[in-house]
């Protein structure tokens, strides 16, 4: 009975112990082990590992997932003096965590540092481009990707020398002018729509103007050869009655002559003609007594 | 004798007692032990999947839905991932709005400066962007990236600074929206599993694409413009249509008198010379006869007609009047 409660408590002590000095490392973190302070040994692998026990050794848990912060907007002069405001944002993670847990310690101070680091290698890289390289309707000429890849070496080499840091990605997220330079931009932007509306209604007057001129051609072309074609039908139809009458009055031509001087005079004597007429025109002839001689010099029929 | 005799009863029911809890206490061990084993039981349900942890390793990335058991606390650490369940959320970062808990107003308190993206051919515009997406990879979703979201909409920024920024702002305005669609899903994935968020895109919607408010109006006018100029152009249409159509009727009308004249005259010379051929007959047969008459009938017909016919006499073998000097009418 007694060896039996004994043995209870030197199991409960044995288990404490034990307790103390096994620690678990998950897959998100790295453990550095210190001896009153001195990092003795860094536990990468995720699971269960030994230590002294209690405050003997002491377990650090750093973070090894990626992180993501964005740097202060900074505002800065690309080559050709045009002012330029970048955000970034930076992805990073631990990659020696000893330089790490002895250069910085905690996260917050790391993305401190880092963002001063990039920010300043974002002001030196961008001093070597020139606004047609950050944005260009031409893709080829733009060089976003490798200002990108650029800040991303050349701090991914600071920082793990200095801090134990790899950058893992860095993104340009915003690219926005200084107000006055944006006001400027709107201003460009509004002369250029200007232009372009201007242009369009330009385009339809002319377009009308050709359109109606094209037809105004055309109608005159209709009229002419309408116009041709009539006089053609109308020489047709006189040369044909010409014909007609010819043949007709080839026949009898002093019959002709002699109708169609009748016929003109019926229309030369009209109402307000005053005819004086001799009396030894033959028409008269019966009305004097039947003795009197015909003048010589009368006409024949009148 | 009697105290003697209680004294030994309280021993002995003590002693029982004792006996009694010690049979007992195998019970509540053993119901202690089974009670504890049996929190090993956990469930995934439907849309979740899991990820099992065996003293801080992970020992299954991908527990499927269904009963499981495992070791319980300390030993091993269930976590589960919601695999099937779409999130969205809107990236308005270049989107100007005044709501004082919107990016844009959180960006102008930080910079005083207005949000917008530039176009290849510096112009600002506005977009606002919805991504929908699922955890694909919970093992990563877990353990490979800490602030996902953040992350999520920092590359759909710079997807979208980067796709705007080769692009016309006319192409981007209008018929470029799909193809920045697809490429930003397709660019922002790459992004996302390089920086091992374990999470999917699995669509991406333009909400809305404008320019910058102040300059909208511009924008409309040149859409205006557009229409003016296809208005001028049916206008000027159908002016031509309708002055052709008018002169070809006119030119019909002309060609249709021309030939009725035509027949006119032919016809009246056809019945003119009918006419004087039938007189021609006549005529024949008794030419000094129908030559008189013609005449008769001509001054009874015209000579009447007339208001002043004066008959004038010879006297003495002289005209009295000069008839070579006639009135004119």
């Amino acid at each position: 009975m007694k060896k039996f409660t004994l043995l209870l408590i030197v199991l409960g002590i044995l288990i404490c112990v034990i307790a103390l000095s096994i620690f678990t490392v998950n897959e998100k973190e790295i453990a550095i082990i210190t001896r009153f302070g001195d990092p003795v040994r860094i536990v990468t692998k995720a699971g269960p590992h030994r230590k002294l026990p209690g405050f003997l050794e002491k377990v650090n848990l750093l973070d090894k997932r990626i992180h993501t912060f964005k740097p202060r907007p900074l505002q800065l002069m690309l080559k050709d003096q045009n002012p330029i405001i970048m955000t970034c944002y930076v992805c990073w993670q631990i990659a020696d965590p000893l330089d790490f847990f002895q250069a910085l310690g905690t996260q917050n101070i790391a993305e401190e540092k880092l963002g001063d680091m990039v920010n300043a290698r974002l002001g030196n890289v961008l001093g070597d481009y020139i606004l047609s390289q950050i944005i260009n309707i031409d893709a080829d000429k733009v060089k976003l990707s490798e200002i990108e890849k650029r800040i991303l070496m050349e701090s991914n080499d600071q920082a793990r020398n200095q801090y134990g840091l790899k950058v893992v990605d860095i993104g340009i997220r915003r690219i926005t002018y200084p107000s006055t330079n944006t006001e400027a931009v709107y201003n460009r932007m509004k002369s250029d729509r200007e232009t372009e509306a201007k242009k369009y209604r330009a385009e339809g007057g002319e377009a009308a103007s050709i359109i109606e001129a094209e037809a105004d051609r055309q109608v005159s072309e209709i009229l002419a050869e309408a116009s041709k074609n009539a006089e053609i039908t109308k020489g047709e139809g006189d040369k044909e009655a010409i014909k007609i009458r010819g043949e007709a009055y080839s026949q009898a031509p002093e019959l002709f002559e002699f109708l169609d001087s009748l016929d003109t005079y019926r229309k030369i004597l009209g109402r307000e003609t005053t005819l004086i007429l001799s009396l030894d025109s033959n028409l008269f002839r019966y009305l004097l007594p039947e003795d009197r001689e015909i003048g010589k010099n009368n006409v024949e029929d009148l | 004798m009697i105290q003697n005799n209680s004294n030994q009863d309280v021993t002995n029911e003590l002693k029982s007692a004792i006996k009694h809890t010690r049979r007992f206490m195998k019970w509540i061990v053993l119901a202690v032990v089974l009670f504890y084993f049996s929190l090993g039981f956990y469930t995934i349900k439907a849309n979740e999947e899991g990820v099992l942890e065996w003293m801080g390793h992970v020992v299954d990335k991908r527990v499927l839905p269904g009963l499981h058991y495992t070791f319980p606390w300390p030993f091993s650490r269930i976590y589960k991932v919601p695999v099937k369940k779409d999130e969205s959320f809107v990236v308005a970062d270049f989107y100007q709005d005044t709501r004082p808990d919107s990016r844009a107003s959180i960006f102008y308190n930080l910079t005083g400066l207005e949000s917008y993206a530039l176009s290849g051919d510096n112009n600002a515009v506005e977009i606002k962007v919805i991504v929908q997406y699922r955890i694909s990879d919970p093992f990563n979703y877990l353990f490979g990236a800490a602030q996902k979201n953040t992350l999520l909409r920092d590359i759909i920024c710079r997807e979208i600074i980067h796709l705007l920024a080769v692009q016309p702002v006319d192409i981007i305005l209008t018929s470029g929206k799909d193809a920045l669609k697809n490429h930003l899903q397709t660019n922002a994935q790459r992004k996302l599993n390089e920086n091992k968020t374990g999470l999917t895109i699995h669509r991406v919607d333009i909400e809305d694409i404008r320019p910058p408010s102040s300059v909208q109006s511009y924008f409309d006018d040149v859409i205006n413009a557009k229409i003016d100029k296809e208005k001028m152009k049916s206008r000027a249409e159908s002016y031509a249509n309708e002055e052709i159509a008018r002169t070809r009727g006119e030119g019909n009308r002309k060609i249709q008198e021309a030939s009725s004249y035509r027949d006119k005259a032919t016809q009246s010379a056809i019945g003119e010379t009918t006419r004087f051929l039938a007189l021609l007959s006549e005529y024949r047969k008794v030419p000094l006869i129908t030559r008189k008459r013609l005449y008769l009938e001509f001054a009874r017909e015209c000579l009447s007609r007339l208001k002043n016919t004066y008959l004038v006499d010879r006297k003495d073998g002289v005209n009295p009047v000069d008839l070579h000097i006639l009135p004119g009418t």
